[in-house]
């Protein structure tokens, strides 16, 4: 009996920290294997070196300073991207050009008109765009959505989320040249994409609040409250502040409340913890428990790629994240509510 | 205190005011009016009075509340009669108008504020003025089953935004009636006077006994948080699932008690004004952002 069919996968960039969790999950996953590794930063290839040291069954993996040298790789057949938001277009762009499919990191991109172009260069190159919004595989929130379709709460009315974190964002993610934008472009499209996800409706309106206020040095937005009307006039609203203490018991969460016709559902992605307490130190630990959410977001891209279908989520869901972000930031410029759409 | 009376006007949250009233006064003295009705009678559910018609002018209190847009007659009728009155808002057309009748009662009629008596209101709002720095966000979320108007309830969300947070720059609000004829739900988010941004929902949408309160105010250097689902009591029945606060003195109870001793002790100038006025302009700028689909300034 052959052994089953795996993707080989190229890691472009460990810019943003998610592709530690990516490549973890590839060295699960039956239907994955890392091939190969890009950075232009040598440390960080360094770090991914040790987590590979540290696994019974590495692969040998290659590695470039250049991601388009790893681009060339024939056996490559599929990356994922996690670099600066700056950058995911071009490299998108480029991995489509060299035929690869492509899993690519949240938020997809700075502008719409780079969301179109990546989603038409992966069209024309017959190759599938992901976007990767591993909070649809959370348990919570998979068992939550098959409760919805199911009809147990009937339609939906209305939702309010929230996806809080930490203020320990650096580097890139506060530069908004390479970001594009603080806590609004970083977090408000998990939020946004399960409630699209929940509802199958997309967003028409949005009035958004947003500003610089727990760490007034930096150079882009981190607290920031959205109220939301979806298709169909479902009142929603997103809170995706970074504003947690730097102490908070967890590195932040993802919170989502559905009320229905029939009845109402909420969830804590990051609820699934165990709380640790140490009388010597005066914080608190809460460990998660749940099972990985990367994981089966990798294990949904490898299979479908490999049965030759679209993975769950695609790019264009990533773009609908942009142009929700592109509206929040719109909205706190003009100070009114935004409608969006109108390119769809 | 104990020799008043109280006549209950309008029939919002009746069983929680009567049961305050029953803390502080005889029973005999407390008497609910619905003058639909004929004939006196007597409450048998509550144990106290029901009369039909307005009594004739007289020292007690009238606590009212009910149909908002029959309110402002209630409430210059018990002040005609010479009665001290607890008025639950809105209880007017407009800011000023609500104002102007504010001032001109020289402090006999107070405006229902319970969640400045609600202990962990109170305490939150406490907590966050110190030790959190400056304030960078402010959430209130309040869904529960309906037990008074929406507006009354959109003011108490406003109430609690206030109280957590201070005088409110800009609000804007969307309103909705998800399940029911009338509105039952609001989001709205806005701005501070410091600038910091805030966030409330109030909703009696949601079905059975379900309730969620959330008490959150974020600062510079730490957070004040709340969650009334994790910090009530849950009681699981045939009936469903069921959320319930635990107090001993309830804050309807509290207010009543506080607003009694001030006029016992002569204090004309209402002392809720100033607590009230900030939250009455927050209250009625949700309500044209409501009617216009706009921000409105404060």
């Amino acid at each position: 009996m052959s052994a089953p069919r795996a993707l080989n996968i190229g890691a472009v960039s460990f810019d943003h920290g998610h592709q530690n969790g990516y490549v973890s999950a590839i060295l699960e996953l039956p239907s994955a294997n890392l091939v190969a590794a890009s950075d232009t930063v040598p440390e960080q290839l360094d770090a991914m070196r040790g987590m590979l040291a540290a696994h019974p069954e590495a692969p040998e993996v290659k590695v470039f300073s250049d991601y388009r040298e790893l681009l060339e790789l024939d056996e490559v057949e599929a990356v994922s991207i996690c670099s600066a938001n700056a950058d995911h277009a071009q490299m998108t762009i480029d991995a489509a050009r060299a035929g690869k499919h492509v899993l690519c990191e949240k938020p997809l991109c700075i502008t719409l008109e780079e969301a179109d172009a990546m989603i038409a260069a992966c069209r024309e190159a017959g190759v599938y765009l992901a976007t990767a919004y591993p909070c649809r595989f959370g348990p919570v929130a998979w068992q939550a959505k098959q409760r919805v379709d199911a009809g147990e709460i009937g339609d939906i009315l209305a939702m309010q989320g929230t996806n809080h974190l930490r203020p320990f964002t650096e580097g890139w993610f506060i530069d908004p040249e390479r970001s594009g934008g603080g806590t609004i472009r970083d977090h408000i499209v998990h939020v946004t994409d399960l409630m699209r996800w929940f509802t199958g409706k997309e967003i028409v309106e949005v009035y958004a609040e947003g500003d610089t206020l727990k760490r007034p040095h930096i150079a882009v937005d981190d607290v920031a409250i959205l109220v939301e009307t979806f298709e169909g006039g479902i009142l929603a609203s997103t809170d995706p502040s970074w504003n947690r203490p730097e102490n908070w018991t967890k590195w932040g969460n993802v919170y989502l409340r559905v009320l229905g016709t029939r009845g109402m559902i909420e969830f804590e992605l990051t609820g699934q913890a165990v709380v640790r307490t140490e009388s010597t130190s005066s914080s608190v630990t809460s460990i998660d428990t749940s099972e990985s959410m990367n994981y089966y977001l990798l294990k949904d891209f490898c299979e479908a790629i490999i049965a030759g279908r679209s993975p769950l989520v695609t790019g264009k869901d990533g773009r609908a994240g942009v142009e929700a972000i592109l509206a929040a930031y719109q909205s706190i410029e003009e100070g009114r509510p935004v409608r969006i759409g109108a390119r769809r | 205190m104990r020799n008043r009376t109280v006549l209950l006007v309008g029939e919002d949250n009746l069983a929680e005011r009567v049961e305050a009233y029953k803390r502080i006064l005889s029973p005999e003295a407390i008497t609910i009016l619905r003058p639909s009705g004929g004939g006196e009678g007597r409450n048998t559910f509550l144990g106290v009075p029901v009369a039909h018609e307005w009594p004739g002018p007289g020292d007690g209190i009238a606590d009212i509340a009910g149909e908002v847009s029959a309110r402002p007659a209630a409430l210059r009728r018990a002040l005609d009669s010479g009665r001290q009155v607890v008025i639950h808002p809105p209880f007017g057309d407009s800011l000023a108008n609500e104002a102007e009748v504010l001032a001109a009662s020289g402090g006999a009629a107070r405006v229902a504020l319970p969640v400045h008596f609600t202990h962990k209101y109170e305490s939150a709002a406490q907590s966050a003025r110190s030790g959190i720095g400056e304030i960078i966000t402010v959430r209130a979320i309040r869904v529960m089953p309906p037990a008074q108007a929406w507006q009354q309830s959109l003011f108490s969300l406003m109430e609690a935004l206030v109280l957590l947070g201070g005088p409110l720059q800009r609000v804007y609000a969307k309103a909705a009636a998800l399940t029911s004829s009338d509105t039952d739900t609001v989001f709205c988010n806005g701005r501070y006077a410091n600038r910091a941004i805030l966030y409330g929902e109030m909703s009696g949408a949601y079905p059975g006994h379900y309730r969620k309160e959330v008490i959150e105010v974020t600062g510079r250097d730490g957070m004040v948080e709340y969650d009334s689902n994790a910090r009530s009591v849950w009681m699981a029945s045939e009936s469903g699932l069921t959320l319930t606060e635990a107090y001993h003195r309830s804050p309807y109870e509290k207010m009543v008690a506080a607003y009694i001793q001030a006029w016992d002790a002569g204090d004309d100038t209402s002392p809720t004004l100033p607590d009230a006025a900030p939250i009455m302009g927050a209250y009625w700028a949700a309500m044209s952002s409501i009617a216009q689909n706009e921000v409105v300034a404060i």
